[in-house]
């Protein structure tokens, strides 16, 4: 795969010096990247300590792998799949093989949530908490895809290359990923109406 | 159902706009990161002299490997805990000059054997200026 055209940019050169081993060179890298991974880790854990954990866990797991970054997708695209699967070890083996939560367990657990959250945004807090919640319960490999395409803005061919993956591969699992969550959707609004 | 997806697509993207409106740079957790770094690496750098690559391994199970069969290679005794090398026993004595089994041995030889024994055992124990054999008289 053809590296991401990139223009000469210090962001570039910083990534090359902290290849070679510079420590500081990281160090400014990651002063641009901690916002971004930080936002998404507050969505991954819904908790802020644990979600400055799972950053500071996934910068120096970054940092012992930076020389096989190849420059094929954007670097925070790369950071971006080190923070799924940090979360994913942390949430441990038992949690992981943990069966889907059913649609009745989503709604219950994004009522908790909304009742916390504010009401401020365009997007409604309790849509974005039951989004959240659906994707959550995806299994790992279509979250991550919907993940990387949407909240990491990664295209087709970078999330293929951060992913190991090809091209086809990752439109079959996006096909596939949109297509539960959309059922998720539906039965959720159904539960939602026979509530109220 | 294309028209579902877009509208789930445009729900993910919005949800995704409200979580850039998270971001915020924690300089505290930068310095506890950039620290732990760079403890990790002045760490490595001490350590450096074994690391668990998978050619490490590889070649210090292979030599774990020969040594094994080097010393179980067939055809060798099964090392015996105490046995040690010691002077071969002579199965063979020779008689001390002078005694009796000395002398039983070169009679068996022959009276000339005796004879030449005797000899020869008269001349060491006597004192070399005396000519046991030849009288004055």
């Amino acid at each position: 795969m053809q590296p991401v055209e990139q223009p000469e940019t210090p962001e570039r050169e910083l990534i090359g010096r902290a290849q070679n081993g510079d420590v500081d060179a990281f160090s400014i890298l990651m002063e641009g990247f901690q916002p971004r991974l930080l936002a998404q880790a507050i969505v991954f854990c819904r908790d802020a300590e644990l979600a400055r954990d799972l950053v500071q866990e996934t910068m120096i797991a970054a940092w012992k792998s930076l020389k096989r970054f190849d420059g094929t997708c954007q670097l925070f695209t790369w950071l971006y799949v080190i923070l799924q699967r940090q979360h994913g070890r942390a949430r441990g083996w038992f949690a992981r093989r943990l069966p889907s939560p059913t649609a009745e367990q989503i709604l219950a657990g994004s009522r908790r949530e909304t009742t916390a959250a504010t009401e401020n945004s365009d997007f409604g807090a309790d849509e974005s908490e039951l989004l959240r919640a659906i994707v959550s319960a995806l299994p790992p490999k279509h979250r991550e895809v919907i993940r990387l395409r949407f909240y990491a803005d990664a295209s087709e061919a970078e999330t293929a290359s951060a992913l190991g993956i090809s091209v086809g591969t990752v439109k079959s699992r996006l096909h596939h990923a949109l297509k539960k969550l959309q059922g998720m959707r539906e039965k959720l609004n159904l539960l939602r109406s026979e509530d109220h | 159902m294309k028209d579902d997806n877009q509208d789930l697509a445009r729900l993910l993207h919005n949800d995704a706009k409200s979580v850039r409106e998270l971001e915020a740079f924690d300089s505290r957790l930068h310095q506890d990161t950039m620290r732990e770094i760079s403890l990790g690496e002045a760490g490595v750098n001490r350590e450096r002299w074994f690391t668990w690559s998978p050619l490490n391994v590889s070649v210090t199970a292979a030599m774990a490997v020969m040594a094994c069969v080097w010393v179980l290679r067939p055809g060798q005794p099964p090392a015996q805990p105490g046995a040690h090398p010691g002077p071969e026993i002579a199965l063979v004595v020779d008689p001390a000059p002078g005694s009796s089994l000395a002398y039983r041995q070169a009679l068996a030889e022959g009276e000339d054997a005796l004879l030449a024994m005797l000899d020869r055992d008269g001349r060491s124990i006597l004192p070399r200026s005396v000519d046991a054999f030849q009288s004055d008289h």
